[in-house]
């Protein structure tokens, strides 16, 4: 369904940097989002997800570093690759004593789009029905679908969407999440979807980037990510100490600590086996042993803990 | 111009239901009634002036320019700008394919056009509240020979004026989030608005006082058509000033 007009990389940023004050937001930022993808943007609050945001749409300058959307420099080519780009960035921007849609119509103007563009959108984003009621009577979770509605009306070919399931219900939550997943098919548009919650974008993503302290800590496909999934032991026993010294000298990395409990890396049930056996020949009483695979809700936790040098 | 005509085209729907909308009457509104209030003081003979429609006039566009006209200007800036600021729209409108500045030059253009709406609500009220002070004050000998065009021209010229003002207004009310910096501007120079007017030479330096040259009484200390020029340029300069600053800067 990719126009194959498009390069295969529709968003590159090469060491972007932002400071506000003197403090680094966005710290040489090296973004690549294939065309055709679903890709998720994550990181906890504050991270420096939503200036890249705005940096990527030109809303805010660059100390350093490039912004290429379409394979064209943003800084030169800004009206040309925006016509092809839509975004929901934080909050939706709505007027209030206007309905929904004629908060439409507002940016169909702007756009010059054909009038029947409105209700399509409205209808994809699930509140045709309320599109003549005034924004100010519509709950949270409305003005976010018809923010969405407004992103989705022009048919862009890259979407940028800054946590768009904020104050939703979890039934707009699941809508909003297949409309997602399935745009790259239907309208063959290109997501880029921030949001501070793994759980949420796993189920939708192909493609992931992690930032923390506007730095860039993973980045490839979902199936890369799971790939990073290392095993881990947990281990208890009646001397910690005596354990921890056995473990490290029999050549086993231990991983930062556990209540108490060794976390050593393991590979597979064997390794198991091996390390209890080490430590019960040397006097050790092991009371507890698990295997542990972590989920990717713990390696996102893992990346985003690390301290950042 | 294209992208200019449609960014005008949604500015203008974005004042559907606004208070916006209803100040173009409301404020010449309050100046006729102000006037009526006056008028109905039967020791009032309107000044010294022959012509009893001018004076009635003279009147009405005394509160309009000096007071009405800065302050509404103010106001509708500040709350054509506020709908932008309070959603945090800023960011949504410059990250379309629109040029910046067609933007903000759509909103500049909006309050041109809010402001010359209000100038001729005002002529018209000011006839109508004429043809209601006949009826209530015979003595003053108001004859129905309406001077409509001497009327128009004055409100016209003072339209045309205010645009520096509204450049100034303008810029001040988008570059700053708060709508109380809008306000204060106004305030501020409307205050200083009072003593610019009564000293000698106020009227043709100060942006917010210029209106008040073009008072019937004020031709022959004044010349109106360099007001009307210096204001022009003042309008230009600073809506160009204006419209380049805010749109250069990050929308955070």
């Amino acid at each position: 369904m990719i126009d194959k007009k498009y390069p295969d990389v529709l968003i590159q940023t090469t060491g972007l940097t932002r400071k506000f004050d003197r403090q680094t937001v966005v710290d040489q930022l090296s973004l690549n989002v294939p065309a055709g993808s679903v890709y998720g943007f994550l990181g906890p609050n504050g991270a420096g997800k939503t200036t890249t945001i705005r940096m990527l749409l030109g809303l805010i300058r660059p100390d350093a570093g490039e912004v290429s959307l379409f394979g064209k420099p943003l800084r030169s080519h800004r009206l040309e690759v925006l016509r092809q780009v839509s975004a929901l960035v934080e909050s939706p921007s709505l007027y209030p004593q206007l309905t929904g849609g004629e908060n439409l119509e507002v940016t169909r103007r702007m756009l010059g789009l054909p009038r029947q563009a409105i209700d399509r959108a409205l209808g994809m984003a699930g509140i045709l029905d309320v599109k003549n009621r005034l924004v100010r009577a519509y709950s949270l979770g409305m003005k976010q679908r018809l923010a969405l509605a407004m992103a989705l009306m022009p048919e862009p070919t890259l979407l940028i969407l800054d946590e768009p399931t904020n104050g939703l219900d979890p039934e707009g939550i699941l809508d909003v999440r297949e409309l997602i997943a399935g745009l790259p098919k239907n309208m063959g548009t290109t997501v880029f979807l921030s949001s501070h919650l793994l759980s949420e974008v796993e189920q939708v993503a192909t493609h992931i980037g992690i930032i923390n302290h506007g730095k860039l800590l993973f980045e490839g496909s979902l199936s890369q990510l799971q790939a990073e999934r290392q095993q881990y032991l947990l281990l208890a026993s009646d001397r910690p100490e005596q354990a921890r010294e056995l473990a490290t000298r029999n050549g086993w990395r231990l991983l930062p600590g556990s209540n108490g409990r060794l976390k050593l890396e393991v590979n597979g049930p064997a390794d198991a086996a091996l390390v209890n056996r080490q430590l019960v020949q040397d006097g050790v009483n092991v009371h507890q042993l698990e295997l542990v695979q972590p989920s990717l809700e713990d390696i996102f936790m893992t990346l985003t803990k690390s301290p950042v040098g | 111009m294209n992208a200019l005509m449609r960014a005008l085209s949604a500015e203008i729907l974005k004042l559907r239901r606004t208070l916006a909308v209803a100040m173009v009457w409301v404020t010449p509104a309050v100046v006729c009634f102000i006037n009526l209030m006056i008028a109905s003081d039967q020791e009032n003979t309107f000044g010294s002036l022959e012509d009893t429609w001018m004076a009635l006039a003279s009147n009405h566009l005394s509160f309009w320019t000096i007071l009405a006209l800065p302050l509404f200007i103010t106001l509708e800036t500040a709350l054509m700008a506020n709908a932008e600021h309070s959603e945090k729209a800023w960011k949504h409108l410059f990250a379309m394919p629109l040029p910046r500045w067609t933007v903000y030059a759509a909103k500049w253009l909006v309050g041109a056009g809010l402001t010359a709406a209000s100038s001729l609500v005002l002529v018209v009220f000011t006839i109508l509240n004429g043809l209601l002070i006949r009826s209530m004050r015979p003595d003053l000998n108001l004859s129905l020979d309406v001077p409509v065009l001497p009327f128009l021209l004055v409100g016209a010229k003072a339209f045309v004026i205010s645009l520096f003002i509204l450049s100034i207004h303008t810029y001040i009310a988008n570059r700053y989030r708060s709508i109380a910096v809008a306000f204060g501007a106004g305030m501020v120079a409307s205050v200083i608005n009072l003593a610019a007017i009564s000293s000698d030479n106020g009227i043709q330096y100060f942006p917010w006082s210029m209106p008040a040259s073009v008072l019937p009484g004020m031709d022959g200390i004044f010349n109106v058509t360099t007001i009307t020029l210096w204001a022009l340029a003042g309008a230009a300069v600073t809506g160009l000033f204006g419209m380049i600053l805010f749109t250069r800067r990050d929308v955070l």
